[in-house]
């Protein structure tokens, strides 16, 4: 498939990204989790429906608006959206009040909230979208999804297009408390060191984010190229090897060309020897960005890592503490980036981008 | 070219495609207070409901009686039947291709047991579902039951949600991505939805009326549906003589209101005029539409509106299906694919069941009864949800 390039970027993050303050200071995960920083949503969004909106519809619609307004766009062309949870808020406040108003006199707006594709609809309502709209749920592999979907409907199109591309997914304490029962999250974290130096313990640690990209069929204006998407599953807790090299090989690239590796890691010893395998596959001496131990473990964490990297490319210096291994000298800016990230061993996604 | 080579359903109205052509022909109500559901709303609120019990489904497909929630069951039993016409070890050569859609997921065994997820209890019975809350959990085991080991992925977009892995399955086709889809989507009657279109007040007390005047609203139904989408290539080594074709999709937003569709149905014809497009051909061509016709004020003024601006007052007969199975929400675009795949093969228009009065702001009307030996050459399926996520279908005679 012909590559998309992403051209405008926005997120909501648990760091800083201040102009010239990106990442600083780091902010470290407490209490086993990270939670983002919210910004002024008024910015972006009427105050009127501001107030009709739970929290990760806020999020999510900001960074959509912000994306736009960043790319002085109107109107995107298509709106694709990956997301496991959707708003948990709302799909726990229905499910909650179900039973203790025994299903009488309820009110329906967290229902409505709770569709997944609310976020969608919102951002399309707001624009006056109505092109290609599409919704992934597919838990670890929902963002990679979007971002698949796109490049092939993208792909069909000659004329410029714009699609607005994005993910969001927010912790709550009932998702926590819940997944703690299944070992999700690490016991005991000492959170002065960085989260892959703690892999000797099961679990990671909690995550959330939106992200939202500006993906076009034309390269004028981009930061990168979305060259290939591929999302595998369920290879148990060994990296897809023989699909990565044939993907790349696919793209017409060695394994010898990668200049940076976008990895995973997540601190959990059953995570993590997939990523050290890509590692084998590809160099271990190339740099490494780590982004777990900035954003925590989520569905849609590859959104954070994606805008990660399209920091970096734009021309952003990274704090030496957002490397898992930090590259040599100064002004690195890589061409060719492999990005690999799985959710538990289930879902698998791979990414390859060119810088531009 | 995008062929249907398999089908396989399950709804109030039958176990499997045959049964639920057994009933649209002998015009079956289905739509019942629930035998199976629990909720207070028991004597009160028809519903579509399936036959067969948890119990029932998980003995069918050899799987031990707790773990799976009932989306995923009915999911892997419609999918059991699809599968059927595409034998394991044709499965080996070819790149196979899993979309499955889930408006709710497990949510009608979370939302039993959710008080105990969040509970300081670290195991009990919802041990085995507690990651069933999201919508790719059906997905993950079904596919891992069928050993579907390609490409999958799981779509919401509320009622469009089936529709949507569709054309998402033709257009992978359509790329050289994929040699075969198997598309469509599968939900479990919840409380959680029945009480939520209740509370928004979409629930008609009564049996629904599509297309009607004094229609009230839907009945909520559940169900699943598949359709093995296909390389005219890959069927041709195979040798199988395909259904039909999947000849036009479209998908458009309508971007006027989080859950109404706009009056005039301007958002409603944008939709079929792509798909339309897509399939290179004009309304006329059009011999049925499977309208999306949920018996809600708001939909059925919208659609009826936009069917009678795009097809004018020489429309081709329309009929709502829902009548028969309640309204199945992602499995829906699914069933309604399959139905008008039937309506092409066996030269039928099904009933709009119900229908009596005009609707007074259209001089349009639905097809009241059945009608037999009736050719039909191209098909038009649609379905639109909540969040303005419209989608329709154009089904071809091959």
């Amino acid at each position: 498939m012909k590559p998309v390039y992403i051209t405008h970027t926005s997120a909501i993050i648990p760091q800083h990204q201040e102009a010239g303050a990106l990442l600083e200071p780091l902010i470290p995960d407490e209490r086993q989790r990270f939670a983002v920083i919210e910004p002024d949503y008024t910015t972006v969004i009427p105050p009127m429906q501001l107030r009709r909106m739970s929290r990760v519809l806020r999020m999510g619609v900001y960074t959509g608006m912000d994306c736009l307004r960043k790319a002085n766009l109107a109107r995107p062309d298509g709106i694709l959206t990956g997301t496991a949870k959707g708003s948990m808020t709302d799909t726990e406040k229905f499910v909650k009040e179900l039973k203790s108003y025994d299903e009488t006199a309820l009110n329906p707006t967290p229902f409505i909230l709770s569709t997944y594709n609310a976020i969608n609809g919102a951002i399309a309502l707001q624009t006056g979208a109505t092109g290609y709209n599409q919704t992934f749920v597919h838990r670890g592999s929902s963002f990679e999804a979007a971002l698949y979907d796109a490049q092939l409907k993208l792909h069909t199109v000659q004329d410029p297009q714009h699609y607005l591309v994005g993910c969001f997914d927010e912790l709550t304490e009932e998702y926590f408390h819940i997944k703690d029962k299944v070992g999700y999250w690490k016991k005991d974290r000492d959170n002065s060191l960085p989260l892959w130096q703690q892999n000797d313990s099961p679990g990671s640690i909690g995550g959330e984010g939106a992200a939202f990209f500006l993906l076009s069929n034309h390269s004028d204006g981009a930061v990168a190229a979305i060259k290939r998407v591929f999302t595998f599953y369920n290879t148990g807790n060994s990296a897809p090897l023989a699909s990565i090299q044939g993907q790349i090989e696919r793209e017409g690239w060695t394994a010898a060309d990668a200049d940076l590796l976008v990895l995973g890691y997540n601190g959990d010893p059953a995570d993590d020897p997939c990523y050290d395998q890509v590692r084998n596959l590809l160099g271990n001496k190339l740099p490494v960005l780590g982004f777990k131990h900035l954003c925590g473990e989520y569905e849609t964490s590859g959104g954070f890592a994606l805008w990660l990297t399209c920091q970096l490319l734009s021309g952003n210096d990274l704090p030496e503490a957002a490397w898992y291994q930090k590259p040599a000298g100064q002004d690195f800016r890589p061409r060719k980036i492999v990005y690999y990230n799985h959710f538990r061993g289930v879902n698998h996604n791979l990414v390859l981008l060119e810088g531009l | 070219m995008v062929l249907i080579t398999g089908m396989g359903m399950i709804t109030a109205l039958g176990n499997s495609v045959p049964e639920n052509l057994e009933a649209l022909l002998c015009n079956k109500q289905a739509v019942r207070y629930p035998q199976l559901l629990q909720t207070r709303h028991h004597k009160e609120l028809q519903v579509g409901e399936a036959d067969l019990t948890n119990e029932a489904l998980a003995a069918a497909l050899d799987l031990p009686l707790t773990g799976y929630s009932r989306t995923t069951l009915l999911g892997m039993y419609a999918l059991r039947e699809a599968l059927s016409a595409l034998p394991p070890e044709q499965r080996s050569t070819r790149r196979i291709a899993f979309i499955n859609a889930s408006t709710v997921g497990g949510m009608s065994e979370v939302e039993r047991m959710y008080s105990d997820m969040i509970s300081d209890a670290p195991r009990g019975e919802f041990f085995d579902y507690i990651d069933s809350v999201d919508c790719a959990d059906c997905t993950l085991r079904m596919a891992a039951y069928f050993k579907l080991e390609g490409f999958q992925t799981t779509i919401s977009t509320a009622c469009s949600s089936a529709a949507n892995a569709l054309q998402l399955g033709a257009r992978m086709i359509e790329n050289d991505e994929t040699d075969i889809a198997i598309c469509g989507g599968t939900d479990a009657l919840t409380r959680f939805t029945l009480n939520g279109f209740n509370a928004l007040k979409n629930v008609d007390r009564n049996l629904s009326r599509p297309f009607d005047q004094n229609r009230n609203g839907l009945n909520l139904g559940e169900g699943a549906a598949y359709l093995v989408l296909e390389s005219a290539i890959s069927a041709q080594e195979r040798g199988v003589e395909p259904i039909a074709r999947l000849a036009g999709y479209g998908n458009t937003n309508e971007a006027h209101h989080p859950t109404a569709p706009s009056p005039d149905g301007s958002g409603a014809a944008r939709t079929m005029q792509e798909a339309l497009t897509v399939a290179g051909i004009a309304a006329t061509d059009i011999d049925y539409i499977n309208a999306h016709g949920t018996a809600t004020q708001g939909n059925d003024l919208s659609e009826g509106t936009a069917i009678e601006k795009l097809f004018g007052t020489a429309h081709p007969p329309f009929s709502s299906t829902k009548a028969f199975t309640g309204h199945t929400l992602a499995a829906s675009g699914a069933v309604e694919a399959i139905i008008c795949c039937l309506a092409i093969q066996h030269r039928f228009i099904p009933a709009n069941l119900r229908f009596e009065t005009p609707m007074e702001e259209i001089s349009i009307v639905p097809q009241a009864t059945l009608l037999r030996d009736v050719g039909v050459q191209y098909a038009l399926s649609n379905s639109f949800g909540f969040g303005g996520n419209n989608v329709s279908l154009v089904l071809q005679r091959v």
